[in-house]
Formats: structure tokens, sequence, C-alpha cells
């Protein structure tokens, strides 16, 4: 298991992790197959507390899907950051996830991005993250 | 009857037979979910808990939120989405 992205894509996500800091910051890794192509920035609805939780939009996720469907593109996977917190899912995020995604985490420690990883449900029923490669693809 | 279709989150497209939308025939909503997961019984664990549609599990009717409102009637050419609730954070 393994999901492909160029390094421009993964330094927007560290952006993103950053500048929300100390929020948590969400988004959606859009593309085909293993590989991305696009990361796209989503909302954090969660106004309870979203420096430990995120929410995304249903409505906001359902335009974006229909806008990649048109072009023959894919939602494959969520990003979220971990604000001094380590870069591994949490129960909550296994809890909350859907089988056939990617699912990238960036820790955020001080405001500084510094470790983002990339987990799968193991098969469909929610019993385990696995940890899949993060492979750079050529510029 | 009434048909309508249902479009089917990239997710759970892989229990549709990759198809990324469904059409069925219903009159009300609650009876097109259930025609959905007839035709696709692998999906139906990913959508209902005990007979009860999921709380992660948000149901459109255009661009409306009906998720509590499962007895809505249907119009010819109606389109229900299915949209994963995305959540997670920190412990």
């Amino acid at each position: 298991m393994m999901v492909r992205i160029k390094q421009h894509l993964l330094d927007k996500i560290f952006q993103h992790g950053e500048e929300t800091y100390n929020e948590e910051c969400c988004g959606l890794l859009i593309g085909k197959g293993d590989l991305v192509t696009e990361v796209r920035r989503m909302r954090n609805t969660n106004s309870g507390t979203p420096t430990r939780r995120y929410n995304i939009d249903p409505l906001e996720l359902m335009k974006v899907e229909d806008e990649v469907d048109e072009r023959g593109d894919e939602i494959i996977g969520i990003y979220h950051s971990h604000p001094d917190h380590p870069a591994k899912p949490s129960q909550f995020d296994l809890d909350h996830s859907f089988p056939n995604l990617s699912y990238m985490v960036l820790a955020v420690e001080g405001g500084k991005a510094k470790e983002i990883t990339s987990w799968r449900r193991k098969d469909s029923e929610k019993r385990e993250f696995i940890q899949e490669k993060i492979t750079e693809e050529k510029e | 009857m009434t048909e309508v279709t249902i479009a089917i989150p990239t997710p759970l497209r892989v229990y549709t037979d990759n198809q990324k939308k469904v059409k069925v025939e219903a009159e009300d909503v609650e009876n097109a979910l259930t025609a959905l997961v007839t035709s696709y019984p692998s999906l139906k664990r990913h959508l209902y808990e005990d007979g009860k549609l999921m709380d992660f599990v948000n149901v459109y009717l255009n661009e409306e939120d009906i998720r509590y409102a499962d007895s809505t009637k249907l119009k010819q050419g109606d389109k229900i989405s299915i949209v994963p609730s995305i959540a997670g954070g920190t412990s």
C-alpha cells in the first residue's frame, strides 16, 4: 500500500497545517488510484474544539465530489493536522474512518510542520489502520 | 414508480461495482436506499447499523439534508447523494 504525491503538494499540506495552528486543518487528496494530483483545502467546521477535532461540511464535500467526478478524478483521501500531537491516527480517527481512503496525518509542533504519515483501514472493518508509504513523485 | 439517481461516494463505490451513480425506482427516500442495498448487499453494513442509517452517513436529496426525513416523497429525476461524514482529530 502506498500513496504517490509530488513534494509541492505535500508542501501545501504543511503550509495549511502551519497556518491553522493551533487548530486542526483538513482537506482532500484528489487524484486517481494511488496518485494524488491535487490537494484541496476544506474548512474545519468544528466550532467546539477545533484544536483537537475536525469536521468537513458534507454539502461542501458533495460539491467537490461532483466537480471531480465531472473531470474523471476521485477523492482518494483526507488529510488533517494534529497540533502538538504525533503524526499517528487516534482512536477517534479510526472510529470515524471510511474504507478505501488514504488518511494523511500531519504533526505540527509549536506551529512548525514536523512529520506526515499516511494510513488506510486494514479492511472494511474498523479494526485498525495500517501505515502506507508516501512515495514522492518527480516534479 | 419514480426513477431517481443515487450518487455513491468514492470510498463506497467498490461495493457498487465501481458505479458512481445508481438508478433505482422508489416512491420515497427510505425505499430508494433499501432498493440500493438490495441490489448491492455488501454496501449495507457501511450504511446501516442495527437497521438504522449510521451516524457517519449523510443523505441529501438534491442539495437538501434529508437524513431524518427518509419518508420524503421523490419526484422523477431527483438525485439522492450519500455523503460520508468526515471527521477526526487527536484523541
